[in-house]
């Protein structure tokens, strides 16, 4: 049997809706018919080839997507999710990456989330077994090691999907910053779903005041809903010294308390400069470039710094708790800007790497 | 009158003067010095590499254990209790107690109207602010900490720098794990005083990259399991010598204790999801892959001076861990008022470890 997925054959070239196989399901493993699959600017990075090699090896054909909500269709044997409830069809659920639970990092180091040997979707091959390893396509193979979670009701599959990369990499952000003070200033380099995740949860947890940087105005408007106090647009402020002017002009002269990096790692060095003495950095937006900063900014500003790879389990639990039970006071639903059929993969992925969509989310039943 | 090693021009040899002792403000405190160690930041300030603006002339110097000689009023330790004449102390740069990085951000050490010694104009009021002086004058409302009795006083003199600022970065760290390798970047003062703090905080294993080979066979002697003189081996051949020895993975914790140029290095070597204290200062531009900053997930530390209590700590390291450290390997040359100079250039080729000028000697 098969079913149909969006392909990316080769890097950069329009993708395929085609069949794939349907695999058996290996002890433990659960089959989801996917719900809603949102993409990120990773996706777009991994389909122009800049990221996402495995070893070195080619990771084509395969299918994009792994931030997806999906509905349990079948289970081969007991799985239970996160909190230990035994899982059944019909139940929402997002899914970690599986984790291989024996290397250093997985063990000894506490830290999964380098896992060297995990299953990270959508940039798996789909002409191997077990295929359907990506959100776009009809249905989601999830290995037997992986944590599920449930989605809350309050929660829609769409908005779910986006906490499942984007949003629980900043609840590891903010769990690794720690303790927000009353008193402090946050500052939000990006207004990209990370940027705009960071905003509402630096105004959660108690900022004295949240400024952000991005673009464009669409997304800034987003971030204003979200509890951004101030927002720079970098299109009127298109220098760096300018930007950086603003951030002390909005501080005392001396710099955001805490900056929460959600560009790229080309941001960091404005960034360093937009931090007080003293402050705190946090480095979420990833990036294959080198970046040149004076070597000793780190001493001589007293800074703490703490870069951000992927989440864990209870990352994700974070997420769509919080999507959950703020969802009264936080306008999530401007996130989602833009719903695709699966045919219409590679217009998603046009759009994100245009910036003129948030959250474009895939909803595989859409005709 | 007090005799002082006064730079006039920088690069130039030091004039030995002869300086009126201030008259004492309320709270302040006049001092004999009883040693006075040299760091690589005084060799930098006289070489003019750091711009502190029009200081000259100036007496160089800010590790200084000296001995209380008079008090205008009452003045205490940080534990309250009162100075009085004879009392053998080191004493923390002056913070202003009234600026936000004082009040609201709880980091002093920060503060941009600190006054610092060794760095400061002798030809006006107070006059003596550096250690290279007979007499050394203490401001009102700086911190006092007492030296223990069984710590030498040359030995407290480099507490008073390099200690507390490794002592400060270890609480900014925080704990190590019993698993955990720890590499040391560099095997002067400060990477000497951080391979024996990383051996008693528990390392499973310490190694220290440094030069030259009399400063590794101290590290060796402050606990180091392994050492690698960067005389010997290049960059690459560190690398997978440290590699090597984790598994392939690198050390869990870093600390930098060199300076800027040695940044790049120690972030690609420290492992994926580890740690990076960074403590030695100095200027120039680095490069850095920005996945280094990203998806490394690391955690990073820059320490900046100290405070009162990381003194505090430095010199009750110094006292209670005696007999595990070697800690006299330290002071390598001892020299006298009218041979400051002489330090500060054997101190700039690497030839000392601390230099200690005993200015009544």
């Amino acid at each position: 049997m098969e079913v149909l997925a969006a392909v990316v054959s080769e890097h950069n070239v329009p993708l395929r809706v085609q069949p794939v196989p349907l695999p058996e399901l290996e002890v433990g493993a659960i089959l989801g018919r996917v719900e809603a699959a949102t993409l990120c600017a990773t996706d777009v990075h991994v389909w122009h080839g800049d990221l996402g090699s495995k070893a070195g090896q080619s990771i084509t054909p395969y299918i994009p997507g792994h931030e997806t909500a999906s509905v349990v269709v079948d289970v081969n044997g007991e799985r239970r999710d996160l909190l230990g409830e035994i899982i059944k069809p019909g139940d929402r659920v997002v899914v970690a990456y599986p984790f291989c639970g024996k290397c250093f990092y997985c063990t000894i180091a506490g830290q999964p989330t380098l896992c060297e040997d995990s299953i990270r979707y959508g940039r798996e091959r789909c002409d191997l077994f077990p295929y359907l390893l990506g959100g776009c396509a009809e249905y989601h193979y999830y290995p037997a090691r992986a944590e599920v979670i449930r989605i809350p009701d309050e929660v829609s599959s769409p908005l779910a999907a986006a906490s499942a990369c984007a949003f629980r990499t900043i609840m590891h952000g903010f769990e690794r910053l720690g303790d927000i003070r009353p008193n402090e200033t946050v500052l939000v380099q990006g207004s990209g779903p990370l940027g705009l995740f960071a905003t509402a949860v630096a105004r959660e947890k108690g900022a004295r005041r949240v400024l952000t940087i991005g673009g464009p105005e669409a997304r800034l408007e987003v971030a204003k809903a979200l509890g951004a106090d101030e927002v720079l647009n970098i299109a009127d402020a298109s220098d760096a010294a300018q930007r950086t002017d603003w951030v002390l002009g909005e501080t005392s002269g001396r710099g955001a308390d805490v900056v929460i990096q959600c560009v790229s790692a080309s941001a960091i060095p404005e960034g360093l400069n937009m931090v007080r003495r003293g402050g705190r950095y946090v480095s979420i937006g990833t990036g294959p470039e080198a970046v040149t900063i004076p070597g000793a900014i780190f001493t001589n500003k007293n800074l703490k710094f703490a870069s951000i790879r992927s989440g864990r389990a209870h990352h994700f639990h974070q997420a769509l708790d919080f999507l959950a039970t703020r969802k009264k006071d936080i306008p999530f639903d401007l996130f989602i800007s833009a719903e695709y059929s699966l045919s219409q993969t590679t217009q998603a992925l046009e759009d994100m790497a245009s910036y003129k969509i948030v959250k474009p989310v895939i909803l595989p039943t859409l005709a | 009158m007090s005799q002082a090693a006064v730079i006039t021009a920088y690069n130039e040899p030091l004039e030995v003067r002869d300086i009126a002792p201030p008259k004492l403000e309320k709270g302040g405190m006049i001092c004999r010095v009883d040693a006075a160690t040299l760091c690589a930041t005084d060799v930098k300030i006289w070489h003019g590499a750091i711009d502190y603006g029009p200081i000259l002339p100036y007496i160089p110097g800010h590790e200084t254990a000296s001995i209380v000689e008079e008090i205008d009023g009452e003045r205490s330790d940080i534990l309250g209790e009162p100075l009085k004449p004879g009392d053998r102390v080191i004493v923390a740069y002056r913070f202003c107690g009234h600026c936000f990085h004082c009040t609201i951000g709880q980091q002093p050490n920060l503060c941009p109207n600190a006054t610092r010694y060794g760095r400061v104009r002798a030809d006006v009021h107070p006059y003596l602010l550096g250690g290279c002086a007979q007499q050394h004058y203490f401001p009102e409302g700086a911190d006092v900490i007492r030296i223990p009795d069984e710590v030498s006083s040359a030995l407290a003199a480099s507490a008073a720098c390099a200690f507390r600022t490794v002592m400060h970065g270890f609480e900014r760290l925080g704990g190590i794990g019993s698993s955990e390798d720890v590499l040391i970047q560099g095997s002067g003062p400060l990477g000497l005083f951080a391979t024996a703090v990383a051996r008693d905080r528990g390392a499973r294993r310490v190694f220290t990259i440094g030069a030259p080979a009399a400063r590794l066979k101290v590290a060796k002697d402050m606990g180091a399991d392994e050492i690698c003189n960067i005389e010997e081996f290049n960059r690459q051949q560190r690398k997978e010598w440290l590699l090597d020895m984790t598994s392939g993975r690198g050390p869990d914790v870093v600390v930098q204790c060199v300076g800027a140029e040695a940044v790049g290095e120690g972030l690609d070597l420290v492992r994926r999801g580890g740690r990076f204290l960074s403590i030695g200062a100095g200027s120039g531009d680095q490069t850095i892959p920005g996945a280094i900053f990203t998806n490394k997930n690391l955690t990073l530390v820059g320490v900046l001076s100290g405070m009162a209590h990381h003194f505090y700590q430095a010199l009750d390291f110094l006292a209670t861990r005696k007999n595990t450290f070697p800690f006299d390997n330290f002071i390598t040359g001892t020299y006298r008022l009218d041979q400051t100079t002489e330090a500060l250039e054997a101190m700039a080729a690497y030839k000392e470890v601390k230099p200690v000028i005993y200015p009544n000697a």
